[in-house]
Order: C-alpha cells, then sequence, then structure tokens
C-alpha cells in the first residue's frame, strides 16, 4: 500500500544512535512531511534512502528493496531528491544543470557521443526540451543562460526543485526546500510542490520547518525526535499532539502556524 | 524575487563555462582560415614552433578534460606521452609497422594505463591523487630506459618519417597541415563530449561526488572514463612527439614536463577546452621568449647555460602570478576583453 516503504530502520556513527527503529511510508500522490527539531536525522533518513548511508532494517520501493544498493542505482529506479544546500555545479547555466539530471535517460553511445551523430544529436534536443519545460513551469527561463553560481541562494533553490522534477522522479524527496528563501519565494514554492503533486501523482517525502507550509498543503506529517518517531497523521492532529508540542517548537508557535493555515494560502 | 542576503558564503565564484559550443562560428571559421594560410608565409623556424604547439595542443586538451572538467589531478601526463612515444617507437623498431597501426596501439596502451592509474581516483582525492600519478610518471619512464638499455639502443630509438597514404610526412608545411587537422579534431571530439551525458557527468562529480552519484552518475565509472579517455589521447600525442622528432628517449620525458602541462591548463583558464589551446601556446613560446631576451637584451647577465634554468624560474613566477591574479586564466582575460569591447561599442551606438 505504500510506495516507498522503511521498516525498523537503525543507524548508528560510532557509538551515537542516528535512527531508533524509524518505521514510516510513502503512498502515491501523498505529501509527507517529515518534521523535527535539528539533529532530530531527517536528513539521515533522506541518505538512507538515496543509499549514502548504510541502515539495518527494510527500505522497499515498489517492490524493490533498496539496501545495499549503490546510489547511483536507487537514482536510476526513480528516486529523486533535492538537497539542503542545492548542491548545483556552479559554473553550469541552470539550463546545463537540469541536463545533468537527465543523465539515466540519455541512451545516446559514447561513440555517438563523441561524433555528436545525428541520433545523439536528436536525443539532445529531446531532452532539452524536458528541461525547458520544467524552467517554463518554474518561471526560470529568463535566467536558464546564466552560470548558476552568481544566482540568489533562493532561486538555486528553486533550481534543485527543478532538477530533481526533470528526472522523471516516480518519488521526490526534498530536503528543506525552503530554508533561505524569502516570504515570497516560498509561497511560489510552496505552490510549485503542491502542483507537481497534484500533476505526477508521485508520492513525495518533505524535509521541513515552515510550519506555515507544512499546516497548508502537507497531507500528512511524520515527526522525528533524536532519532526516533514520535507522531504521524494529519497535520492538524500532530500539531496538536502534546508530546510533538513539548518536543518541537514550543506552543506558540505551532498554535500560530494551525491560525494561519486555516487561512488559504495564497498562491504566487 | 532575489534575496542575496540569505545566499551569502553559499554562492560559488562564478566561473563562466568555455566549451567552444560554436556560439562565435565566423570567428572561429576566419581563425582556421587564416592558420590554414600561414605555412605560405612562415619560416622552417616558425613552423616548427608551431607544429609543437600543435602537439602540446593535443596533450593540454587531454589534461583538461580530465583536470578541468572532471577534476581529477595528474602529475603522469608526461609519463602518458612517453608511453605513447616508446609504444611507437618500439613497435616501429620491433616490427617496422606503421602509423596506422602505431598510431591506435599507442592509444589503447594509453587507455590501457589510464584506467590502471586511475584506480587510486576511487579512492584518493587532491594531493594524494596526484601523488599517486606521479608513479605511473617513474614506472613508464623506468620501462622505458630499460627497454632502451636491453635493446642496445641506448641513445633511444630513431625513427623514420610516417607514410601516409604513400606520402612521406617529412618537411615543416607537410607536419604543420597534418598537426593541424589532428589538433582540430581532438578538440572538436573533446567539445562533443563535453555538451553531451559524458561530459556533463563528469563536471557533476567535480563539483560534488556525492550529489552527483544522487542524480545517478555512476561516479567510479566516469572517472575510470575519463582517465582511460583522456590518457588515450595524451599517449597518442607522445606518439606524435616520437614521430615528429624521429626520436624517443627517456630524457625527453621530465618530470618538467608533466609541470608544464600543469601549466598550460592553469595559465590558459581552468575548465576552458579554448584556455587549454591558449596555455598550450603561452607555455611553448616562454622558452623562446626568453632566449629572445637573451639575444636583445646583452645586459641582462642571461647566456645559453643559464637560459634553460631561466626559463623554468620563468614558470614557476608565471604559474604564481596566474594563480594569485587570473586564476581565470587567458581565457578569462579574452573573455574581459571582449565583453569591454562590445559594451564600448554598445555605448557609442546609443550616443
Amino acid at each position: 500500500m505504500f510506495d516507498l516503504e522503511l521498516k525498523d530502520i537503525e543507524l548508528h556513527f560510532g557509538g551515537l544512535v542516528v535512527l531508533n527503529r524509524v518505521s514510516l511510508g510513502v503512498r502515491s500522490g501523498e505529501l509527507l512531511a517529515l518534521i523535527g527539531p535539528n539533529g532530530a536525522g531527517k536528513t539521515s533518513i533522506f541518505n538512507c534512502i538515496s543509499g549514502i548511508y548504510r541502515p539495518t532494517g527494510q527500505i522497499n520501493f515498489l517492490g524493490t528493496s533498496l539496501i545495499g544498493k549503490k546510489p547511483s542505482a536507487i537514482a536510476e529506479l526513480g528516486i529523486g531528491r533535492t538537497f539542503q544546500h542545492a548542491e548545483l555545479i556552479p559554473r553550469m547555466n541552470a539550463r546545463e544543470n537540469l541536463l545533468v539530471a537527465r543523465h539515466n535517460h540519455v541512451k545516446s553511445t559514447l561513440v555517438e557521443q563523441w561524433l555528436r551523430l545525428p541520433s545523439a544529436r536528436r536525443e539532445e534536443a529531446d531532452h532539452l526540451a524536458v528541461v525547458n519545460d520544467v524552467l517554463d513551469l518554474l518561471s526560470l527561463s529568463h535566467l536558464a543562460h546564466l552560470p548558476v553560481g552568481g544566482l540568489p541562494f533562493g532561486i538555486q533553490k528553486i533550481i534543485g526543485f527543478g532538477r530533481a522534477l526533470v528526472a522523471d522522479p516516480k518519488i521526490l524527496l526534498m530536503d528543506e526546500p525552503s530554508a533561505g528563501l524569502t516570504q515570497e519565494e516560498r509561497e511560489e514554492l510552496a505552490y510549485h510542490i503542491d502542483s507537481a503533486k497534484n500533476r505526477l501523482g508521485i508520492p513525495m517525502l518533505w524535509i521541513e520547518h515552515d510550519m506555515e507550509m507544512v499546516s497548508a498543503i502537507a497531507d500528512r506529517i511524520h515527526v522525528l525526535d533524536y532519532g526516533r518517531s514520535i507522531g504521524d497523521g494529519p497535520p492538524s492532529e500532530v500539531l496538536e499532539d502534546p508530546e510533538v508540542i513539548r518536543a518541537y517548537l514550543g506552543t506558540t508557535q505551532i498554535a500560530q502556524a494551525v491560525d494561519t493555515a486555516a487561512a488559504p494560502l495564497e498562491k504566487g | 524575487m532575489s534575496n542575496t542576503e540569505t545566499g551569502i558564503g553559499k554562492i560559488a565564484p562564478v566561473r563562466a563555462v568555455a566549451k567552444g559550443d560554436g556560439g562565435n562560428r565566423t570567428a572561429w571559421m576566419g581563425l582556421i582560415v587564416l592558420l590554414a594560410l600561414v605555412p605560405l608565409v612562415a619560416s622552417p623556424f616558425h613552423l616548427d614552433i608551431a607544429s609543437q604547439i600543435f602537439i602540446a595542443a593535443i596533450g593540454a586538451l587531454a589534461l583538461m578534460v580530465l583536470t578541468g572538467i572532471a577534476g581529477q589531478i595528474s602529475l603522469g601526463h608526461g609519463g602518458l606521452m612517453a608511453a605513447g612515444a616508446f609504444t611507437t617507437g618500439i613497435l616501429y623498431k620491433e616490427t617496422g609497422a606503421g602509423i596506422w597501426i602505431t598510431l591506435p596501439a599507442s592509444v589503447v596502451a594509453g587507455a590501457v594505463i589510464g584506467l590502471i592509474f586511475g584506480l587510486p581516483s576511487l579512492r584518493l582525492r587532491g594531493v594524494y591523487l596526484a601523488m599517486s600519478t606521479l608513479a605511473l610518471h617513474f614506472v613508464v619512464i623506468y620501462l622505458g630506459g630499460e627497454y632502451e638499455f636491453a635493446s642496445g639502443a641506448s641513445t633511444g630509438i630513431f625513427l623514420d618519417p610516417p607514410v601516409i597514404f604513400g606520402y612521406e610526412l617529412y618537411d615543416g608545411q607537410a607536419w604543420y597541415y597534418a598537426l593541424f587537422l589532428l589538433v582540430a579534431g581532438t578538440y572538436w571530439g573533446c567539445s562533443n563530449l563535453l555538451n553531451s551525458k559524458t561530459g556533463r557527468a563528469w563536471e557533476a562529480l567535480h563539483a560534488n561526488e556525492t550529489a552527483a552519484e544522487a542524480l545517478g552518475v555512476q561516479v567510479a565509472r566516469y572517472k575510470l572514463l575519463a582517465f582511460v579517455i583522456t590518457s588515450g589521447i595524451a599517449s597518442f600525442s607522445g606518439a606524435l612527439f616520437a614521430y615528429y622528432q624521429s626520436f624517443v628517449s627517456v630524457e625527453a620525458f621530465t618530470l618538467f614536463m608533466s609541470i608544464q602541462y600543469i601549466a598550460m591548463i592553469i595559465i590558459g583558464g581552468m575548465g576552458s577546452l579554448t584556455g587549454a589551446l591558449l596555455g598550450a601556446i603561452f607555455v611553448t613560446l616562454v622558452p623562446y621568449c626568453i632566449e629572445w631576451l637573451m639575444e636583445t637584451v646583452p645586459y641582462l647577465g642571461l647566456d645559453i647555460s643559464t637560459a634553460s634554468s631561466a626559463s623554468h624560474a620563468a614558470f614557476g613566477l608565471l604559474m604564481i602570478l596566474f594563480l594569485v591574479f587570473e586564476p581565470s586564466g587567458l581565457i578569462g582575460i579574452w573573455k574581459r576583453t571582449v565583453a569591454r569591447f562590445s559594451s564600448q561599442s554598445k555605448k557609442e551606438g546609443v550616443q
């Protein structure tokens, strides 16, 4: 029933327990927000799914176990992700950065690429069309020719989101996509996440600190604290849970977020 | 919709990607026509310098792809050129094989050596990787020396001019055109690769291996591929060097040669194929400029015996100057100049 399911994931760094029997799952078409204080192990979960860390336990994606697979093989299964710090290639422009993510879709051989044979050229044009569509969708076309290293961090993050989208992922993992963004950029991002979810119908796992955004667009929330799961359910329930409130933000912030969430989010 | 404040410390320095994407086609065509006409007016001495530049350019393009694009530092470039030269020399001496056999054999030999010496790159980075590639240099030079000694050719291997389609490649003009075509072909091939999946994978693993892997790039495979391809090309240029000099000897392939190639890509401008060409021109010309200085400025205190150490010192100085004052290299200077002129002409146009 879950597209992606983690069961009893444990991760240790030396004597430090980073993840302690974490289990969670995401359904297709569902936006699951992963929240928790800094150091709770949210990004570690992403790194376990991506194959960067080697946890014990089970991780299954559409019937395939991801445990022990190389990160590139996991990406090839259709698991796309964004990074906290965007991690773009600074001297390439946005268009080239997005083209990198088409890697697994390029079929032409080394010789075809080297001699730029017509088959390779045609294929390249097709991939470029996909990239341009995503750039259009995210209103980035006017910046697409600039080296991304010189662009504001917020824009880099949106390009990073586009890079994950352009790979035609079967699931999307987003690591604090809104961190470092202005309020205006956040609203735009929330709109893009929500519309991508509705358009693609894929499961999405979303690490976020902005409770306003979470309560507005997340379908469900999973709460981590010190590597343990302490809550899972719809935003309205989870954010009212006393244990979550105690462990996490502090009463006032949550209350504010729930209040604002009652009003529909203005979409830029 | 911009917030530069949040970006502070996270914005990498802007380095323009210059991969010869044919943006200015007419300028390139003009340059090619001009270069094709050079032999009609140049003296044999100048044609010789041009041919040396061409051979260096092929090697520099290879190193630029490996280091400037894929980010793998190598001090084994001279060793790879030696491998190509010796493969050609030994094949010719032992079997009398023609250029259609020796050149492909040199490419394959270089590619195999590149694969072996690329393996440490899966574990090592930066200075540590550079040290491991240094081993490549000494292994090849040792094997070459052993062959020279065992075969009684202690002074080196002599090669006759190569024969292409019944035509003996001997005089300066013929060499100029042949090497010119090979440089153009190498540049074109490298540029195609950089503008494809392979080149983008190299850029990605250069920028961040973990992120590249998470995007689906098989980092280990693409690193080795970079070593294999560029080592094949470097070995190819070594074979050409052997034919051009009609002579192969370990003495020609010093560690200083590897450093000269690194100087070419730094001075030319990291990450740019055109920069590799500019660097090859610049570095090849430095010793000639030093010599010229010695002849024209008699009281400089330079004589023949100090010429070589003077050019070594000049290299050191130039490398430092470029690293400190112009990290984007000659290509950076060139781009700024073009940008300045185009903005000036725009202003004038408005007035």
